[in-house]
């Protein structure tokens, strides 16, 4: 083979690699559950730019050992070395420089989205934050247009308290397009506040509070998953989030709570 | 654990063995690495007060009340009295580092002798100081006060207690005509680096815990 | 029958009682490391066999007692991951470490060999310190051990606490290998720096030893941090002190920080060895020098270094503030460069070679396809948004056994297949070495691939019962590890009978060029007759200017 040919089918087998990895980190959909929020949007899309650079690599790096697999196995009867080649500066200044580049356009581009989903959640990273004084404070003050859920949680369940209401209830249901700001507590152990429809998820820890924003998009029934180890029954920790319409969300709030959040889901909404 | 581990490298360093493990060093050609080895264990010893410093300070940042409301202060003059016989006696040990050198066993003796007294008075100091607090009903238990003060200044005084043991074992072995001399001395070498590790440990220490408190 | 006859007369009768006892000989250490982490690493695999079991199902309903209440799996998985960690890879790569150091840079033994044995008598009090836990409520708080979860005292039927003895025995355990696992550093240290033959300069070391001294860095500097952690993590437990309990103003997330500062780089300890190795196999079996010795070298060095400053990314839930989740984000990452390096470079070094495929080629090869799998998914998981979406699922279970299973395991096997003839004299048998492997490689992938999606879909880890939904991939997770622990009946057979009356191996079987293949299989007691002469450098294939060069073109 010459080396014009060979030549040829590199740069005809790099596009194909690229063409496969862009199809399919932009179709990794099926790898995720249904993105329920404003912040699932964001985050899925570093995700498949992740997925396709990793897909690339991924078929790079396969494909350069089954290659050598077939193309390079001793052949019978030949006891001799190959040619010493101990290096290539070029080459390892390439394969230095290009992920160098790649991990940073990552970093700043992972930067970005937990900025954006900061604009998105009025403040505070990510929506998440904690109360502690040594640590610089997310002083997320709320607008006044957010529902502010108390989220409790303990061995082995969760119970969520609204505004205007003392009550704790077992069912956390939420109004699709308005903001929601959690304000977590735990009475025992360590748990984990995880809806992954949301994509977002935060250690609800004894001792301190612990915040969550987000914005559901997606009217339904989600699991709300505990995510961190607290005790024999951790797994059986799973309760439900439900999304509404804001107008279904009103009358719920009404009836089951007896609170008057109802004109101001909608009437806030409206604002907009 | 970390801590029962010192006595070992003394072993390997100082008892019988010494004599075949040089024979075997000139047979072989290889030097003596137990000088180096030792150095890397007491890096890795710090660090194990690192961690505990670190957390102290951790503790101490977010801490809005220190000490407590109800637990004593600590005293300031005893603990200083106990520094200055601390480093001073790294100093005492230096000496007795510098007479092997040329020789002078008895000047050891005597050296070793009274760094060991100096550990020894720091450790009573420790542990009346220790006798009046638990009297004041400031304990391990006194919350995160309490935790660290105990922790730390315990953690120090065990190695302390080590240092101590280490100390007289070398100055026992002293006392055998020519177990050390000039050429052969790594006992001495390495209770006397140990000492001043302990020393060091307890500069930070107490910096950290009875002058910016 | 008589080949084994033979083997013992020329050997002292009381040879093989010398594993058995507190040998100083740093080959016979190196092996009983390897052999008791290997039994050690059955068991460990016993347990999740046990874990994949109950995950058949969606329900709790294997590991359980008659209540219906799952703290058994807890236990179950908490030491597992115990006995992977702290009682197989780490005490496996030290057992290679043992056997190599001193015959690769031609050294008679290592530093200090008493401590050395110490170090490897440690290990089998830990394990039984830890797996007798079992006998009372084994700790079910997970390897990590988070208070508050780990300080809660186990209740008895009538709901009165009891004693946490589970938990004490795990600390005890862990504390004890910690302590092993550091002495066993300072001897590869000051081996490695002071003990190489004249003249072989840092840059005429092999490979692993390069890794092994940044991995003896890190054992020594990080190990005691977690000891710090433990044993306040102890006094909580039993003397009252409140360092990490809220209840009385104590700071659970600190032990988190302490926890991982010794963790994160425990990953570099049980992977960094097996970078070394696989710098090793490849060159030999692809008869070729290794592609770009220094910038794995280096690489080797700046993994430990960045490994210190990396621990928060497995705090990015835990409240951690902004600031601190960014910078920790962008040292994760930048890792995956010399991280990226060496996999470059591997591949470099098989292409254009002159590829033998032997079952220890297979894993080294089998190696490089399978870490690269976590390495992305570990870049994936730097990047803070992407992390808290998936931290505490199966997807990170995915990419940590496609690290440390797919990456260190594979390089164990791979370091077997190689140097089993150098450490006992006899070969593995070939053919079932390559059913050894691709059974490994089919159950692992088989295993591993679909905790990926099950994680990114919403099934978090350390679960007894999950949402039904999941049951089709976990079923198939759980086949894939069956198989995986099918995997190793042909080697452990395979093993044992070689050891015994397998063919016999000469000096040089693979014609390596490092020192240990210079002094004859099993190397005697003194490692060489005579004092080794560096004729050539570790990696010199295919010059002809060297003795043992098999040139010819």
């Amino acid at each position: 083979m010459n080396a014009v040919t060979f030549r040829i089918i590199g740069v005809v087998t790099g596009l194909a690699v690229i063409a496969i990895s862009v199809w399919y980190g932009t179709n990794g959909g099926w790898l995720l559950p249904v993105e329920g929020s404003t912040e699932a949007a964001l985050i899925d899309q570093l995700f498949r730019a992740m997925l396709v650079i990793s897909t690339i690599i991924f078929l790079g790096v396969q494909g350069t050992i089954l290659y050598s697999a077939f193309a390079f196995g001793k052949k019978k009867g030949d006891e001799t070395d190959a040619l010493p080649e101990h290096g290539n500066v070029n080459l390892e200044v390439f394969w230095t420089a290009v992920p160098s580049a790649l991990v940073l356009w990552l970093s700043v581009y992972s930067y970005d989205v937990t900025n954006q989903v900061v604009a998105v959640g009025a403040s505070g990273g990510l929506g998440c934050s904690v109360d502690c004084p040594m640590i610089l404070q997310n002083t997320a003050a709320t607008t006044g247009k957010e529902l502010v859920i108390n989220v409790i949680a303990q061995q082995y369940g969760w119970t969520f308290q609204y505004p205007g209401s003392k009550e704790e209830v077992g069912e956390m249901r939420v109004p699709k397009g308005r903001e929601v700001y959690l304000n977590m507590v735990s009475k025992d152990v360590i748990h984990a506040f995880w809806v992954p429809q949301f994509r977002l998820k935060q250690d609800v820890i004894p001792g301190r509070i612990t915040r969550l924003k987000f914005t559901a998009t997606t009217p339904g029934e989600y699991p709300l998953v505990c995510a961190e180890l607290c005790g024999a029954y951790h797994g059986a920790m799973r309760s439900n989030v439900f999304v509404d319409e804001p107008a279904e969300f009103d009358r719920w709030a009404e009836t089951e709570l007896g609170i008057k959040t109802a004109q101001q889901t909608q009437n806030l909404l409206a604002q907009k | 654990m970390q801590t029962s581990n010192e006595p070992l490298f003394n072993a390997t360093a100082t008892t019988e063995t010494a004599e075949h493990e040089s024979a075997t060093a000139v047979h072989h050609g290889h030097p003596d690495h137990r000088l180096f080895g030792f150095t890397l264990f007491l890096i890795s010893e710090g660090m194990l007060f690192v961690g505990l410093f670190v957390a102290y300070l951790a503790f101490r940042a977010v801490a809005t009340e220190w000490p407590p409301e109800g637990l004593p202060e600590l005293e300031f003059t005893l603990p200083f009295i106990n520094t200055l016989i601390l480093i001073s006696s790294s100093f005492v040990i230096h000496q007795a580092e510098g007479l092997i050198k040329k020789n002078d066993i008895q000047g050891v003796r005597l050296w070793l002798g009274i760094t060991a007294f100096m550990g020894a008075v720091f450790l009573a100091g420790q542990a009346y100081e220790y006798s009046i607090f638990l009297s004041e009903g400031f304990t391990l238990q006194s919350g995160l006060y309490g935790g660290t003060f105990y922790v730390l200044t315990g953690f120090h005084g065990l190695h302390v207690l080590i240092g101590l043991i280490m100390i007289l074992t070398v100055l026992a072995r002293s006392l055998k005509p020519g177990h050390y001399s000039a050429q052969k001395h790594f006992g001495i070498q390495a209770a006397s680096l140990y000492w001043h590790f302990v020393d060091v440990v307890w500069i930070v220490l107490f910096l950290l815990l009875y002058v910016a408190r | 029958m008589q080949v084994t006859q033979d083997s013992f007369m020329q050997e002292p009768p009381q040879d093989w009682r010398r594993y058995f006892s507190f040998c100083t000989d740093h080959k016979v250490i190196g092996i009983q490391y390897l052999v008791t982490s290997f039994v050690l690493y059955l068991v460990g695999g016993f347990l999740a066999m046990l874990i994949r079991a109950e995950l058949m199902t969606a329900d709790a309903d294997v590991l359980v007692n008659a209540d219906g209440d799952p703290s058994l799996y807890n236990g179950v998985f908490t030491v597992h991951a115990t006995i992977m960690i702290f009682l197989w890879l780490i005490p496996a790569l030290g057992g290679f470490a043992n056997f190599l150091i001193p015959l690769m840079i031609g050294a008679e033994d290592m530093a200090f060999p008493r401590i050395n044995a110490v170090a490897f008598w440690m290990i089998p009090p830990g394990a039984v310190i830890l797996l007798s836990s079992f006998l009372f409520g084994a700790p079910g708080a997970g390897w990590t051990a988070y208070p508050p979860l780990s300080l809660q005292s186990p209740v008895n039927g009538d709901g009165v606490a009891m004693f946490p003895m589970g938990m004490t025995l795990w600390l005890v355990s862990v504390i004890i290998l910690g302590t092993s696992s550091i002495l066993g550093s300072l001897n590869f240290l000051t081996t490695i720096w002071e003990m190489r033959i004249k003249d072989m300069g840092i840059w005429q070391m092999p490979l692993f030893c390069w890794s092994m001294l940044a991995t003896s860095i890190i054992q020594m500097l990080a190990t005691p941090v977690l000891t710090g952690a433990l044993i306040l993590l102890g006094l909580d437990l039993l003397a009252g002190t409140t360092f990490f309990n809220p209840t009385g103003g104590g700071n659970p997330v600190l032990y988190q920080h302490m926890f991982w500062f010794y963790s994160h780089p425990a990953v570099y300890i049980m992977i960094l060895p097996a970078f070394g190795m696989i710098s090793e196999i490849l060159p030999v079996h692809a008869r070729k020098p290794i592609f770009g010795y220094r910038a794995i070298a280096i690489s080797s060095m700046s993994i430990a270094l960045l490994g210190f400053i990396v621990w928060a990314h497995h705090m990015f839930t835990s409240g951690t503030p902004e600031w601190l989740r960014i910078f920790f984000m962008i040292t994760s990452m930048i890792i995956a460069v010399p991280t990226g390096i060496k996999v470059f470079s591997w591949l470099a070094t098989i292409w254009g070679g002159k590829i033998r495929f032997t079952s220890a080629m297979l894993f080294a090869m089998g190696f490089v396809s399978m870490f690269v799998v976590g390495g992305l998914s570990g870049v994936m998981l730097a990047s803070v948004p992407v992390d808290i979406h998936v931290h505490d699922t199966y997807f990170v279970v995915a990419h940590l056994h496609y690290v440390l299973f797919g990456g260190s395991v594979f390089a164990v096997y791979a370091g077997i297949y190689h140097w089993f003839p150098k450490m006992t004299g006899r070969f593995l048998n070939e053919f079932w070495g390559k059913v050894h492997f691709w059974l490994t490689f089919i159950g692992f992938n088989l295993c591993f691939l679909p905790m990926h999606k099950l994680g990114l879909m919403g099934m978090p880890r350390r679960v007894a019962n999950y949402d039904p939904a999941f049951v089709d991939l976990n079923m198939i997770v759980s086949v894939g590890g069956f198989l995986l622990g099918i995997s190793t009946l042909p080697f452990v057979v395979n093993a044992a009978y070689s050891w015994i009356k397998g063919a016999k191996s000469p000096a040089n079987p693979w014609q390596g060029l490092t020192l240990e293949w210079t002094t004859a299989s099993p190397p005697p007691v003194e490692n060489f007759e005579r004092p080794p002469v560096l004729t050539c450098g570790p990696y010199d294939y295919g010059h002809a200017d060297h003795p043992d060069a098999v040139v010819n073109h």
